[in-house]
């Protein structure tokens, strides 16, 4: 009898939790401390044509460091990108073009602006502040056999988001997003974004983003290969001057 | 021999060795075109870059770099080998230093930057966007980065000058044939600094550059007087020597982007170095001592479907002008014509006018399948305009058509204006791209 209270005690502790409670569970699940990886994106338009841009990327600190190389398509080659995120002051991010030999700063605060072209902004590229958000469970669903979380997250005016709301699915046994839903300004959805994962030492990995802009009818999968991590990335390697280094590429 | 020839063969092994694991990358561009004249649809025949390559070796914190490229004329199918850039590079830890061929780029605003006087200008390629409209020195460059400040000192032991269009007949600007430097640059040393620092979302640069200018200027005239003939005045021309103080700064502005810079130029003729036992009675030098400065003021946005406008103010404006004239021999003063002053250092479309306004506008479409460009430059100063509009299509991925064309548009009662004379240089190009 007593098991049974407890069965259920903990059952209800665990199904009664909040959004915010839940979001935090998420923020803090074990994240490698470094990840390098070859990126493949795909643009696909809605008359099905295709682009395909090849990058090599080293982030750290939950994503709050990273540097991309772009490689392809061959006029790109050389083109490079920096951003470092601040807990106490706005956001880095910058961009090295080789025609011109300088460094561009690109605005924190166009982060709603696309990225290289394709349906993820700069802003789906930074980490959500869990301080900057609100959060609010809505009923848990199945998907793809997943029974995951449901949250509805709305950016605070602090955040200075491009989003007015996301709605994400959180497989509750991983506790990894396998789903989101984000709405633009006027509340309309906008994008559809589904993540696949992989398990690379002790870790979950995202593997895959598939990316639907809803509005534009246009989509961007991102395909992660040759992850590697916890290989000991150096912090240094974040800087202005490594932009203009190809990295060994293995 | 043999001990010289086993020396040899592990030189060689080593060598071998160390670029087998060094990393090389390429990247590199094929881009053939033709340009026909809007007048007459006569073809325009100047050279142009039909092969680029750029190959880096890097090795641990070093890196070996090139860029290359092959010029080519078609009336008279001939192929230049052109060694851009050449320099090694080390990454210590707290910086870099570059020591080679190469070509800098200071300064905040796009295409056109009055505080980035390290490298002189190819005016065939005066068009061209970001560097390859410059020629690349001889130099060794330090850059310190410490927190949010990057400090970085430029030394240029061997001068460079413009490469002018002499004689081209195609090239409306151009002179008819390249004028003889009569006292040519003494003191080629040449060296910046700049220290560029963030506050808060704005970067800042300040800058100090010293050197010679990249265009030549009047130094002296051979007056000579024979009785019974009018009196010739033959120009001599040499280089002024130019300091110039810069600062640049970008920042936000809600989603707009604003980027400017400015500079200030003081430059001096300076002292002709002649022999004591040698000098001609007939030779008056003209000394000259100048401050012009020079402004671009940048505001770019990108809209929602992506299309970055810009506008941009370029300005040229004289400070003070004090010049004399004086007898080599006896240093007595003489009252000569003073020549117009022509800046021989800062943004080239300082030549074109006082102050323009340029507007332009880029876009991609179909997943970067197509790509619309189009700008305005506005004459401020006195009547003129230029408009250039390309479209570029890439069936497959690494290729792309590319159609464009260019009006110039000057003042019919003033034929010495730049955009007149330009008039006739209004085109149609059409060009293939392929990079690998």
């Amino acid at each position: 009898m007593q098991k049974r209270w407890l069965i259920l005690f903990s059952t209800s502790i665990i199904f009664g939790q909040t959004g915010i409670e839940i979001a935090k569970m998420v923020d803090e699940r074990k994240i490698p401390k470094d990840i390098s990886n070859i990126t493949k994106m795909v643009l696909k338009n809605s008359k099905g044509k295709t682009r395909t841009n090849l990058m090599v990327s080293k982030s750290m600190d939950g994503n709050k460091k990273q540097i991309i190389w772009f490689l392809e398509p061959k006029d790109d080659k050389g083109v490079a990108f920096l951003k470092i995120e601040y807990d106490n002051k706005d956001d880095e991010m910058r961009m090295w073009l080789p025609a011109f030999k300088k460094i561009r700063r690109i605005s924190s605060k166009k982060k709603g602006d696309a990225f290289m072209g394709s349906d993820l902004s700069y802003e789906d590229m930074t980490s959500r502040d869990l301080q900057q958000n609100d959060y609010k469970r809505l009923d848990d669903k199945i998907i793809n056999g997943k029974d995951c979380f449901v949250l509805e997250v709305s950016p605070t005016k602090e955040a200075e988001s491009s989003y007015s709301k996301h709605i994400s699915w959180i497989d509750k046994s991983s506790l990894l997003a396998v789903k989101e839903e984000s709405f633009d300004k006027r509340g309309a959805l906008k994008k559809k974004k589904e993540f696949s994962y992989n398990k690379i030492k002790e870790y979950y990995v995202m593997e895959r983003v598939f990316v639907e802009d809803i509005q534009k009818n246009h989509t961007t999968e991102v395909i992660f290969e040759k992850i590697q991590v916890d290989m000991g990335v150096k912090t240094n390697i974040f800087q202005e001057k490594n932009l203009k280094r190809l990295p060994a590429i293995n | 021999m043999n001990k010289s020839l086993k020396k040899i063969k592990i030189l060689l092994i080593l060598i071998i060795l160390s670029v087998a694991s060094a990393q090389i990358n390429y990247t590199g561009e094929i881009n053939p075109f033709i340009m026909t004249r809007t007048a007459d649809q006569s073809q325009i025949n100047l050279p142009f870059r039909l092969l680029s390559l750029d190959v880096g070796y890097s090795k641990g914190p070093l890196d070996l770099k090139t860029v290359s490229a092959l010029e080519h004329r078609y009336n008279t199918s001939e192929s230049v080998y052109d060694l851009r850039e050449i320099y090694l590079a080390y990454y210590p830890d707290w910086g870099e230093v570059k020591l080679g061929k190469q070509i800098h780029a200071w300064g905040s605003a796009d295409g056109n930057n009055p505080t980035d006087n390290l490298n002189p200008y190819d005016y065939y390629y005066l068009f061209k966007l970001g560097v390859g409209k410059k020629i690349g020195v001889w130099s060794i460059s330090t850059k310190l980065y410490y927190g949010d400040y990057q400090i970085e000192g430029v030394i240029t032991p061997k001068y460079e000058k413009n490469r002018m269009p002499y004689g081209e007949k195609d090239f409306p600007l151009a002179l008819a044939e390249q004028p003889k430097i009569e006292y040519p640059v003494d003191d080629e040393l040449e060296f910046g600094f700049r220290v560029q620092t963030t506050i808060g979302e704005n970067d800042l640069g300040f800058s100090i550059f010293r050197g010679n200018d990249r265009s030549p200027s009047l130094a002296a005239i051979n007056y000579i007087d024979i009785q019974g003939q009018k009196p010739q005045m033959i120009p001599q021309l040499g280089y002024r020597t130019t300091t110039v103080f810069g600062l640049d700064f970008v920042t936000f502005f809600g989603d707009f982007t604003i980027r400017a810079e400015g500079a200030i130029f003081q430059t001096k003729t300076p002292m002709i170095k002649l022999n004591l036992f040698k000098i001609p009675t007939s030779l008056y030098e003209f000394q000259e001592e100048v401050t012009y400065s020079q402004y671009v003021f940048q505001i770019e946005y990108t809209t929602s479907s992506d299309i970055l406008i810009t506008a941009q103010l370029i300005g040229n404006q004289v400070g003070s002008n004090s010049n004399e004239w004086y007898h080599s021999l006896s240093r007595e003063l003489i009252e000569f014509p003073n020549p117009e002053f022509h800046p021989g250092m800062g943004t080239p479309f300082a030549m074109f006018s006082d102050q323009v306004l340029l507007f332009s506008s880029s876009g991609v479409l179909m997943d970067d399948r197509l790509e619309l460009k189009g700008s305005a430059m506005l004459n401020l100063d006195k009547k003129g305009t230029m408009i250039n509009a390309s479209i570029g299509y890439s069936p497959w991925i690494n290729w792309k058509f590319e159609l464009a064309f260019i009006q110039f548009s000057g003042d019919n009662n003033d034929p010495e204006n730049a955009f007149t004379k330009m008039e006739n240089f209004s085109h149609t190009r059409l060009g293939l791209f392929y990079n690998f």
